[in-house]
């Protein structure tokens, strides 16, 4: 995977501080760092990056998210959700792509597809057509 | 003789074994262990289908099982929960359904995968034990065992 999420300081609009406590909704167009906490939800058609210090408990809706941070949440992205080697996200991820980069863990539902992620789609409604594996979780398969 | 260490696919004990086998039997468990790297072209529906080895299911390969590997590359079908000691990865061919469990993940831009996933380094068995580790930990055993 050659192409990766830019997040370079310039880039972005919002950048909640490290030493900040934001709780609430966020909904604005542009891309946001998180470096400190956030609880709530976001929304943007820009990208949106959890720096490794960051934490974030929340539903977020965007164009692209960069984890380096914790994020307890659900995650839905127009295009791709990265998680790099610093991250820990327990949730779901509905997206066309998904990076989980070795060292980063990650627990949860996932939905991944290049029809998955597309814009407009609701973000809670399973993919047409397919159910919820009947199986229980993986542990299973271990004997 | 090349020596590898492997994890038993079935117990997940430490098992040395020779690096041309194809398979051995566990000395922990009595089971027998496929050792050999599996390239998987065909259509294979088994309820468990496993190698303490690398998988790689091509473009041609649909498999509906519950597969363990020690690295798993998927380019075909797979339907079924998976656990892989250290990589996934989903090329953009593939369609994956079920649950995956491993160190890491990759869904290359154009992959389909739906199911719930457990990544990260602490979700999965050590895939390769030091010799002395495990030297060590038989001498603990043993020394329990005697005592
Ligand atoms: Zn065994």
């Amino acid at each position: 995977m050659a192409d990766s999420i830019s997040t370079k300081p310039e880039e972005f609009t919002t950048v909640i501080g490290p030493d900040a406590q934001f709780k609430g909704e966020l909904t604005f167009q542009g891309a946001v760092r998180v470096d400190g906490q956030f609880e709530g939800s976001i929304q943007t058609s820009g990208k949106v990056f959890v720096s490794k210090g960051g934490k974030l408990k929340a539903e977020v809706k965007s164009g692209s998210v960069a984890l380096e941070g914790q994020v307890d949440g659900n995650l839905t992205a127009d295009d791709r959700v990265e998680l790099r080697a610093t991250a820990q996200l327990r949730g779901d991820v509905r997206a066309a792509k998904l990076l989980v980069v070795e060292g980063a863990s990650f627990v949860g539902r996932c939905e991944v597809g290049p029809n998955l992620g597309a814009p407009g789609a609701p973000a809670t409604r399973p993919a047409d057509g397919v159910a919820r594996p009947a199986a229980p979780p993986v542990a299973a398969a271990r004997h | 003789m090349a020596v590898r260490h492997i994890l038993c696919t079935q117990c997940d004990l430490p098992l040395d074994v020779d690096e041309t086998a194809k398979s051995v039997n566990c000395r922990h468990c009595n089971t027998r262990v496929i050792t050999e790297a599996m390239v998987v072209a065909e259509y294979v529906a088994v309820r468990r289908f496993a190698t303490a080895n690398r998988m790689r299911i091509t473009k041609k390969g649909i498999v509906y099982a519950a597969v363990r590997a020690d690295a798993l590359e998927v380019e075909g079908v797979l339907q079924g929960d998976v656990v892989s000691l250290s990589s996934i990865r989903i090329a953009k061919s593939a369609q994956v359904k079920g649950s995956l469990r491993g160190a890491s993940l990759s869904l290359e831009p154009g992959a389909t995968f739906v199911g719930d996933v457990a990544i990260g380094p602490e979700q999965v068995p050590r895939a390769e034990p030091t010799v002395d580790g495990a030297l060590a930990r038989e001498a603990a055993a043993r020394e329990a065992a005697g005592r």
